[in-house]
């Protein structure tokens, strides 16, 4: 139990019951003394009254000595079991006539008038008179009330005010119980939480674990076909057989990163690489790699309105997005089929944005509505252990609502499926450049990249796409020794360099560095490794994810040094 | 006004001895039970004379009975000196209506003229006839001793169980223009029928 529910338990109920039962009793118990107080008034009262008519009738008897008849009229009280005792007294304050029941004792003589009180017994003398006449006394004595008449009168109050009294401290006790009983209720449900929050945990292990395995297992795969693929390249000298090997390890090479990618995405730690584009132009540049992932029993159609919208989205991920729906479709063909790709605008009704819809239709067995509610829940697949890892579509959905785009799929079992991306319309411009077209550098001077690699072999790799594209080479395999060339070399156009690295710089705190000694010379990142990737797109530095393209390595040193450029000849 | 003053010597020896001596001889005779009419005399006597002044308060005088506004309440005594004398001790300090007491011997040539209260003791017939007629139609309360055959009295003093009572006539009352306290009236005894 918290301090604060402790606290809320203090001063709720039981303590609130019992101090409304305390007043409640205690108004009564003023009520009832109030009441008897009156009651005695009225009691002393009646008394008097009585002495009095007992005076005014016993006035004659007594002036003219008829104690016969005033023995009469005193014991007329008699009949009243309230009155102890009466007497009369002649004007000399001899005792005449009277009566008195046990325990009451009228006084011998009576002279003059008094009230006395004892206990709950008055005794009364009051004088007798006619005119102004004196003629004696009469003595009252009376009981208030007897104990049984009074218990009687307050019974009834004493007992509603016992029962209310009881009734709230009931409703109290009962309350603070329901309060126990709910913070119970709450501390169990958080252990609920807790347990289910464990459980949450323990499957996602558990998919953690499958995932592993599958990707694993797709990996093996596309090493096995690269590896065997170089094999048999060595023992070959038929060009037609090279070149199909080569193709076939590109391919195993594109899905190794695909694969890679979609890991990232649904990781949320790919940074989005946003770019104005034609979905249309886009998917003609896809088309070659769609069918090649494709079996050759599948068609693919692409349908597309004219002057299609632009929009600003990752294209990587579209691709990949693209690619994982039509492998889907691919599989929910197994005897061949038709993928209809429509592109269409879509303009925006009541608010809502235009739009860009990618309709990505098969003819296979479809699904079932139960299944459709499920299919975006990341690892869920329908596939066997080690075809599918259950990323594909929670891939697309990842990327359509980061996008700010949607995802839905129409689909009925034995009718096929459509899936459909929507995205929202860019008011940009389309970035023309030659981007697509990766060719050797053709300016005056050749440009010179210092290049940042730990791992040697990579870097000779890269060294000699970096020759291929027509740049000249610097290498450094720190940090440090990185600030120590661009001190020493004469020209140095454009930084490349890998982010983790040994040393006491990483290849950002590097970027800073550089930026910091000469803010015109251009750095660009790269790296394989998300955490450090979504680091340096946080400040804005250019990056290149790991593995990459010959393509995009020269399409992110031809964008950096023409930025570099325009930036020069401001200054 | 004349105010007589009773002396309470030589009054005591003329009648109520023969009277005690007579009760206590009925008394050694009857025992107990025996009906003792005449009570011991001078008991008697402070009893008669008690009543005369306490019957007062339950009688109702139309306001011509006084002479004048302030004029005492006058008890007349005629033929009782005993009576008078204790009369004239037992209403010091009294007063009716807010009037103060006087204990008043009438004359027979004056007669009972300006008396709220008239009373005849051991008086001859002829005496008492005469002061009655005095007062009558006055509003005059006329009081008799028992036993004497005077007649024409408001009021009579009679022995019952030994006892001193009286006798009411309610005419007279009426023809005196006095109106009798229905207290005063329950406590009266009817008259001996024999």
């Amino acid at each position: 139990m918290s301090r604060r529910q402790q606290a809320l338990l203090a001063f709720s109920d039981p303590w609130r019951a019992a101090l409304t039962s305390l007043a409640l009793l205690s108004v009564s118990l003023v009520i009832g003394l109030l009441g008897e107080e009156n009651a005695r008034l009225e009691r002393l009262h009646g008394a008097q009254v009585q002495a009095q008519i007992l005076a005014n009738s016993v006035g004659a008897p007594l002036a003219f000595d008829d104690p016969g008849t005033t023995k009469q009229y005193v014991n007329a009280y008699r009949a009243d079991t309230q009155v102890l005792a009466a007497g009369a007294y002649d004007g000399q304050g001899r005792f005449v006539a009277g009566f008195s029941r046990a325990g009451a004792k009228l006084p011998s003589r009576s002279t003059e008038a008094y009230v006395r009180e004892r206990r709950n017994e008055f005794t009364i003398s009051a004088p007798v008179a006619e005119g102004t006449t004196r003629l004696g006394f009469v003595v009252l004595e009376v009981v208030a009330d007897p104990f049984w008449r009074r218990v009687a009168r307050y019974s009834g109050i004493a007992i509603v005010a016992v029962m209310a009294t009881l009734l709230v401290l009931a409703s109290g006790l009962a309350n603070s119980r329901l309060q126990r009983a709910n913070i119970a209720l709450q501390n169990e449900v958080r252990e609920r939480e807790k347990a289910q929050e464990a459980l949450r945990q323990a499957q996602k292990m558990e998919a953690m674990g499958q995932l592993t395995g599958g990707v694993a297992h797709d990996f093996n795969n596309l090493l096995m076909v690269a590896s065997s693929g170089l094999d048999l390249m060595e023992r070959t000298t038929d060009p037609v057989r090279r070149d199909r090997l080569k193709q076939g390890i590109r391919q195993a090479i594109d899905r190794g990163a695909n694969l890679t990618q979609q890991l990232l995405a649904f990781a949320r730690k790919s940074p989005l690489k946003t770019e104005v584009f034609d979905v249309a132009t886009r998917l003609d540049g896809m088309i070659a790699v769609l069918e090649r992932s494709l079996r050759e029993d599948i068609t693919v159609k692409v349908l597309k309105d004219e002057d299609l919208w632009p929009v600003e989205v990752d294209p990587s991920q579209f691709d990949v997005a693209v690619l994982n729906v039509a492998l889907n479709a691919r599989d929910a063909m197994p005897s061949g089929g038709v993928i209809t790709i429509t592109l269409a605008n879509v303009a925006g009704t009541s608010g809502a944005p235009d739009r860009v819809e990618v309709r990505i239709a098969d003819t296979g067995v479809g699904m079932s509505p139960d299944l459709i509610s499920r299919v975006f829940e990341p690892f869920f697949t329908t596939k066997g252990v080690g075809e599918g890892t259950g990323l594909g579509l929670s891939q697309v959905y990842g990327f359509a609502r980061s996008s700010g785009g949607d995802v839905r799929i129409e689909s009925e079992p034995g009718q096929g499926s459509q899936v459909v991306i929507s995205l929202p319309r860019s008011l940009s411009a389309i970035k023309t450049g030659s981007s697509q077209l990766p060719s050797r550098q053709s300016s005056p001077r050749r440009f010179r990249v210092l290049l940042v690699e730990d791992d040697d072999r990579v870097a000779e790799l890269v060294e000699e796409m970096l020759h291929e594209l027509g740049y000249d080479v610097v290498r450094a395999s720190n940090a440090t020794s990185a600030l120590e060339q661009l001190r020493l070399a004469q020209t140095v156009d454009v930084v490349f360099s890998d982010m983790v690295m040994p040393g006491e710089m990483n290849g950002l705190e590097l970027a800073r560095e550089i930026l910091r000694r000469r803010r015109d010379l251009p750095v660009i990142l790269t790296t394989g490794y998300s955490a450090s990737a979504a680091e340096a797109a946080a400040e804005g530095l250019r990056l290149l994810v790991k593995p990459y393209r010959i393509e995009a390595l020269a399409t992110e040193l031809a964008d950096a040094l023409s930025t570099a450029s325009a930036h020069g000849t401001r200054h | 006004m004349p105010v007589l003053s009773f002396t309470r010597r030589g009054a005591a020896s003329r009648r109520p001895w023969p009277l005690l001596a007579t009760f206590i001889l009925a008394a050694s005779l009857y025992g107990r039970s025996a009906h003792a009419n005449p009570i011991a005399a001078p008991l008697a006597t402070e009893v008669k004379a008690s009543f005369l002044y306490k019957f007062a308060p339950f009688i109702e005088w139309p306001s011509r009975a006084y002479p004048q506004t302030a004029a005492p309440f006058t008890i007349c005594v005629f033929g009782a000196e005993a009576i008078g004398q204790v009369l004239v001790e037992a209403v010091k300090g009294q007063t009716v209506e807010g009037r103060p007491i006087s204990i008043r011997k009438p004359t027979l040539t004056a007669g009972a003229g300006g008396c709220q209260v008239l009373y005849l003791g051991r008086v001859a017939p002829s005496t008492a006839e005469s002061l009655l007629k005095s007062v009558a139609g006055e509003p005059v309360l006329t009081v008799s001793d028992e036993g004497d055959p005077i007649t024409g009295t408001i009021l009579q003093f009679c022995y019952r169980d030994g006892r001193v009572r009286f006798t009411l006539n309610p005419d007279e009352a009426e023809a005196h223009h006095l109106s009798i306290s229905a207290k005063l009236r329950a406590l009266a005894v009817p008259p001996r029928t024999e």
